[in-house]
């Protein structure tokens, strides 16, 4: 039933997808999702809000049945909180539910019911009955909030999971939508701002002029009041000069405002501009003007001319039922400043005097011929041109200022490509670099030139040569125009120091807004292509890896498993999988590649599948790893980029044994219900992919109904508080310890949240995998003693000898492997040689006594000698050390032979345990 | 260790040891390389067909041979080695310090 019901969701949601014509335009795809949505379930209404970076609130897309308008909530709200934090959707009568329930109770902490008001507000605001959260990446992007159903019935466990996977599913698709339209209006601004500087360019008349700027900046700005303010040299005062979104009065109040001179006169020390998000932040303005006007944001642009010189203001005005304007809102008005300024000078010059006429008309032609041209490349050589024929230069050479403070040829004329090309200047040791600084033109003769780098001026041929610097208004540097003058200096009448810096002046803007363009066509043409592919190709790896890693949970009731994985960018490089060896034994492998995002998700996949086949070949963890790191070098030609760390237990249900191997993973922790205990487990070997040997041992342990096995990759220990703390294994191991009855799934989201609220709720950094697995029914297995071990034998070799050889052939007699024959033999006489040479110090007349058992199960011996004891922690510390001395061989052997070694607290007893199975 | 014999093949000395190597054998077989380094061979080859087990003394003489020879110029390579003998070498992390080779032939040829 439960089967053909979701094979039926994944066939309407395969219908949906269909259905979509354009999946990148987002307004067809939200409302064809609306439309499918509605279909299916009959709902009252269908919003999608989805996150605005403008307004940094979510905005309402689309909707259908929507009685009123939704009120919008932003990022810091109670809900989007929960969101991040729970994953799921939320389902408003629950919390009217919650809500009477801990009102009834006194004892309900106030704060609960807070937040459980906060929810039910920002539900309320949003008209929505369920709540779901669109996630990317563990962020919030959109939310899709619909009413009850229309036909009053009763919304099902079956509907909700229904809407969970049809967001899901769609999820992808919506962010690739939303990334292409930012994309497309970032297009749209550029070429806006444009058209702009064209219209300018071709205007002469103040009024016309101003009517453009002033209308175009509001509609940029979004914006509904802007101001233009302009130096007045008659009042010697600054005045509005042109004002959109005003009436006469306000216009009249604003001027008449005790600090309005001030105003705009304090941008002059703000070279970038100002920008205030609330009346109150603000400093400079009035606030009881903003407020008379219901103003809420204010943006102001300055405009400098030529001697960077304030001669006015840009200033735009958002009311308080707008949102505050952003830092790009001041970069748009920058550039707009940038043609205010393009426009003012080329106005004034129509009001200059006749004997300027001819220079105007030279100018007025020379913006046209600039202004005809789109691509970078004409412009530039159509001023190079300029220079060598209408204004008779012979040479020109045009530098582009780059930001590691060098001028490069863009362009000359009058040289072969391959002389100048290969120029680099140094601005702070030559001439060009001086005007670049200084921000004037300058005429350059032999004096000029010393105590600077002559390199391009004796390159180039030049002796009398005039530098002129293109800036932007905001002094932006962009570059400098060097113009030969020939082998003799001219007079200033013959070279028209005015009428160059002018034109220079308009070809910084014009290139300026050149580069823009082409830079943003370029970009925004790659980003199209590279944006819809990568964004399907994402999508897809996504499916993929989403499906390799929720394949069905192996069937065996001996078990539960509930295995989680979170990966912190869409695709992940944490991996786990169930592998069948057969009926009785099963493989459960989870590791971590190297890097993250796509290359790790490839090697992901990659490892994934070798396990797989290696899994079902082999039986031995160590032998499946070890093929598995064999395979893995063959691929990654042992790249030290590329590495995996993996655990791969084998279960066996006939013996009820576990056994494993690690390479290089953080150590799985076994909770042992019995004893009430965390075990980690720990074995030796290093990680896969670079090592020809990996150092790696298996051991076994086994397992008992109530045990879990928690598996996890460093992403759950490694994520850190807010004092930077780790959360570490031996929290998440006390964290098990103290929820030993909590079945896999509650307990695996009980330690998400957990660790979310140790991470204070942000973003996991690292992808996040936890696969537990609770041995709830495994059939009773007898241990059964065999033999059993009491000997008190003298402390020499020949005791030694003879306690070894006797317990020896006890084993062949069990018919014990040969395998395992050897590592107790090995541990047991190195055992017995420790407690002889550092125990007892070689002492003869004392003894060492020896006890355990054997059984169908287990060999288990303790070995306790007479002396003082050793320091149980400088042992551990010996394990470790690479030294090569032999008596630390014995002790790296013994951990490396037995499954459990321990010691007792004295350090006078020697514990060491083999699991065995039949 | 049941017996220990010698051969020379040219200026290298092949050691072959039967039975395994365990408690006092070390002493005997650090004795017998010392010698064998004195007299001016210090390149050996370790036969260890017949072996099948050694213990960490025996692993430290072997490890002092290994110093003492690359110290005169020489070194101690091992041969035919069997899965046991191979197994513990690995377990106590000592494989990596020596030259493993399948057959006497081999390792006397690697000199």
């Amino acid at each position: 039933m439960l089967g053909s019901r979701i094979h039926r969701q994944d066939h309407i949601i395969h219908d949906i997808r269909q259905g979509i014509a354009d999946p990148l335009d987002l307004r067809q795809l939200l409302l064809s999702l609306i439309t499918s949505l509605s279909k299916v379930l009959h709902l009252e209404n269908i919003c999608f809000h989805l996150y605005s970076n403008d307004s940094e609130e979510f905005e309402l897309k689309e909707s259908i049945r929507l009685s009123k308008t939704p009120i919008s909530i932003d990022r810091d709200s109670a809900l989007v909180h929960y969101f991040e934090s729970k994953r799921d959707l939320i389902v408003r009568d629950q919390i009217r539910k919650g809500l009477i329930t801990l009102e009834k109770k006194p004892s309900s902490k106030k704060a609960n019911i807070a937040l459980l008001k906060h929810l039910n507000d920002d539900l309320e605001g949003l008209q929505a009955e369920i709540a779901i959260p669109i996630m990317v990446d563990n962020r919030v992007i959109g939310i899709l909030a619909t009413g009850n159903l229309h036909s009053g019935r009763k919304i099902t466990p079956h509907d909700l999971g229904f809407i969970r996977q049809f967001v899901a599913e769609f999820t992808p698709m919506i962010q690739s939508a939303i990334t292409f339209q930012e994309l497309a209006n970032k297009e749209k601004e550029t070429n806006a701002l444009y058209e702009v500087g064209k219209a300018i360019s071709s205007l002469h008349d103040f009024k016309k002029i101003f009517d453009v700027i002033a209308r175009n900046s509001s509609i940029l700005l979004k914006a509904p009041k802007i101001l233009v303010i302009l130096y007045d040299d008659f009042d010697a005062n600054f005045a509005i000069k042109k004002s959109f979104g005003f009436t006469d009065f306000q216009l009249d109040t604003i001027q008449k405002s005790v600090r309005f001179k001030e105003c705009t006169q304090s941008l002059s020390n703000v070279l970038e501009g100002i920008l205030i998000k609330s009346p109150s932040e603000n400093k400079v303005y009035e606030e009881t003007i903003l407020l008379d006007l219901g103003i809420n944001s204010v943006l102001s642009a300055p405009l400098f001319d030529e001697n960077m010189t304030l001669v006015g203001e840009l200033r735009a005005m958002r009311p308080v039922n707008q949102k505050a304007f952003a830092a790009r809102d001041l970069g748009i008005a920058m550039n707009l400043a940038n043609n205010i300024i393009l426009a003012i000078n080329n106005s004034s010059r129509h009001q200059k005097s006749e004997e300027d006429y001819i220079e105007l008309n030279m100018t007025y032609t020379i913006t046209k011929a600039l202004r005809s041209e789109f691509a970078l490349d004409r412009i530039l050589h159509k001023i190079c041109h300029i220079f060598t024929h209408d204004l008779n230069f012979r040479r020109v050479i045009l530098y582009f200022y780059e930001n590691n403070n060098t001028l490069i040829p863009a362009i000359a004329s009058g040289w072969p490509d391959d002389l100048y090309k290969s120029l680099s200047l140094d601005i702070n040791r030559t001439i060009e670099g001086k005007v670049l600084i200084e921000g004037r033109f300058l005429q350059v003769g032999p004096k000029q030139l010393e105590g600077f780098d002559p390199t391009a001026s004796q390159l180039l041929g030049l002796h009398h040569f005039v530098v002129l610097p293109l800036l932007l208004v905001n002094k932006k540097p962009l570059g400098v125009l060097v113009v030969d003058l020939g082998d003799e200096p001219a007079s200033a009448d013959n070279f028209k120091p005015r009428l160059l810096t002018q034109i220079a002046h308009q070809a910084a803007v014009i290139i300026e807004n050149a580069r823009l363009y082409s830079e943003s066509e370029l970009l925004n043409d790659q980003l199209r292509k590279e944006q819809s592919r990568t964004a399907k190709e994402l999508q897809m790896a996504h499916y993929i890896q989403q499906g390799l890693l929720s394949a069905k949970y192996p069937d065996h009731k001996e078990i539960q498993i509930y295995a989680t994985n979170i990966p912190c960018r869409a695709v992940g490089g944490d991996f786990y999988n169930f592998i069948a060896f057969n009926d009785d034994m099963l493989g459960v492998v989870v590791g971590d590649v190297s890097g993250k995002g796509i290359p790790a998700a490839l090697l992901m996949t990659m490892t994934n599948s070798i396990f797989k086949e290696f899994g079902k070949r082999f039986s031995s963890p160590e032998q499946i790893l070890q093929h598995t790191n064999e395979s893995l070098q063959s691929f990654l030609s042992r790249s030290p980029l590329f590495y995996v760390t993996a655990f791969y237990g084998m279960i066996n249900f006939q013996t009820n044994m576990l056994k494993y191997g690690k390479a290089g993973h953080n150590p799985p922790i076994l909770y042992q219900a019995k004893k009430d205990e965390c075990l980690m487990l720990d074995a030796e070997g290093t990680y896969l992919g670079t090592f020809d040997d990996c150092g790696l041992i298996e051991k076994a342990i086994p397992i008992e109904n109530g045990d879990k096995l928690v598996l996890y990759t460093d992403g759950i220990t490694e994520v850190r508080n807010k004092k930077k703390q780790l959360f570490g294994k031996e929290r998440l191991a006390s964290f098990i310890k103290t929820n030993p009855t909590l079945p896999a799934e509650k307990l695996t989201k009980f330690l998400i949240s957990e660790i979310e609220r140790w991470g204070d709720n942000k973003e996991f950094t690292d992808d996040i995998t936890l696969v537990i697995i609770d041995f709830k029914d495994l059939k009773p297995l007898k241990e059964i003693t065999q033999y059993k071990i009491d000997e008190k034998i003298e402390s020499s070799l020949k005791g030694i000898k003879k306690c070894v050889s006797g317990l020896l052939n006890k084993l062949e007699a069990l018919e014990i492997n040969k395998r395992v024959y050897n590592h107790i033999r090995l541990a047991l006489s190195e055992a017995l040689m420790n407690g002889m040479e550092h125990g007892n110090k070689g002492d003869a007349s004392k003894s060492i006594l020896v006890s355990g058992v054997i059984t169908n199960r287990r060999i288990e011996v303790s070995v306790k000698d007479e002396g003082l004891g050793f320091d149980v922690s400088l042992l551990k510390m010996k394990e470790n050390q690479v030294d090569i001395n032999h008596r630390g061989r014995g002790i790296t052997a013994i951990n490396a032979c037995m499954d459990e070694v321990r010691y007792n607290e004295a350090g006078t007893t020697l514990t060491l345990v083999k699991y065995l199975e039949p | 260790m049941k017996k220990v014999s010698q051969e020379k093949k040219g200026d290298i000395i092949v050691v072959t040891i039967e039975g395994d190597i365990e408690f006092d054998d070390s002493i005997q077989l650090n004795e017998l390389f010392s010698t064998i380094i004195k007299d001016g061979h210090p390149k050996i080859v370790l036969d260890l067909k017949i072996c099948n087990y050694i213990d960490s003394s025996g692993i430290g003489a072997l490890v002092e041979g290994l110093k003492s020879t690359q110290k005169a110029n020489g070194d101690l390579r091992l041969c035919n080695l069997n899965d046991d003998f191979q197994e513990i070498l690995m377990m106590t992390r000592i494989i990596k310090y020596f030259q493993i080779f399948n057959s006497l032939e081999d390792a006397v040829k690697s000199f």
